[in-house]
């Protein structure tokens, strides 16, 4: 004998669609968009070529910049970062400022070769570039395991 | 019917668990934000579906922060799958009589 369905048919493709919005929207409130890692790299850079090359007007239009970056990403989860301990924080906080004196530090050694702005625009650009990568990595990292566990 | 589950069928519960499957974990606050309720609201529907062992809510320290974070068990899980699965039964079984 056949089952009767608890809901009906449009009862439960309602249920359905709503199970599929839930999870777009953690999928992207979890995942950052590409441009995210684009722009928040060249605004970082901007801050390396400004501490290489002393232009310190460089410096305003970064960190207005991340503010703005920010605010327009404030619906990100913070979950993606559960359980950080400050030994943990301090490490990535520590690996975040190596790379980027490390970048001061090639556009200063570079500086005696190929100019002071042409190192400075040079060793911005690298960083940005490398977190823009990372930022990439770390993208599809996340994509993938949330899309694993979605049904 | 199998697998269908009256529990996880209440919106916002069917939602907390949409929410919670692709996750190993959330925040309180992110679930609240998804779900647009308040506290209580997601309290209350938190503890019915962790007296059903689906859900469990663990505090910690993030960074010095306290924060509630609240993960789908494995029963949860199963059930949640289970409950699609009959939720996509329903469905083709009514296309298939059309």
């Amino acid at each position: 004998m056949k089952e009767k369905s608890p809901i009906s048919a449009s009862e439960a493709g309602n249920a359905l669609q709503d199970i599929q919005t839930t999870q777009n929207d953690i999928q992207s409130r979890a995942i950052q968009p590409w441009w995210y890692y684009a722009i928040m790299g060249c605004l970082v850079g901007l801050l390396v070529t400004s501490s290489v090359a002393d232009k310190r007007e460089l410096d305003t239009i970064s960190l207005i910049g991340m503010v703005l970056l920010v605010a327009a990403r404030r619906d990100s989860l913070q979950s993606m970062f559960a359980d950080i301990t400050w030994l943990q924080g301090g490490m990535v906080l520590l690996a975040m400022f190596s790379s980027f004196f490390g970048a001061i530090y090639l556009g200063q050694s570079l500086a005696p070769a190929m100019g002071v702005d042409n190192a400075a625009w040079m060793a911005g650009a690298t960083y940005a570039l490398g977190f823009f990568m990372l930022g990439l990595v770390e993208r599809y990292v996340q994509r993938r395991f949330i899309e694993a566990r979605r049904v | 019917m199998r697998g269908f589950n009256e529990l996880i069928h209440a919106p916002q519960r069917l939602k907390i668990c949409a929410a919670l499957a692709p996750m190993d974990e959330l925040a309180f606050q992110d679930i609240r934000k998804i779900l647009d309720v308040s506290d209580s609201v997601l309290s209350k529907h938190l503890k019915q579906l962790e007296e059903a062992g689906y859900i469990a809510q663990r505090k910690a320290s993030t960074l010095g922060k306290k924060t509630t974070w609240v993960l789908l068990t494995e029963e949860g899980r199963t059930a949640f799958n289970d409950h699609v699965t009959a939720l996509r039964a329903i469905v083709s079984e009514h296309d298939i009589q059309r």
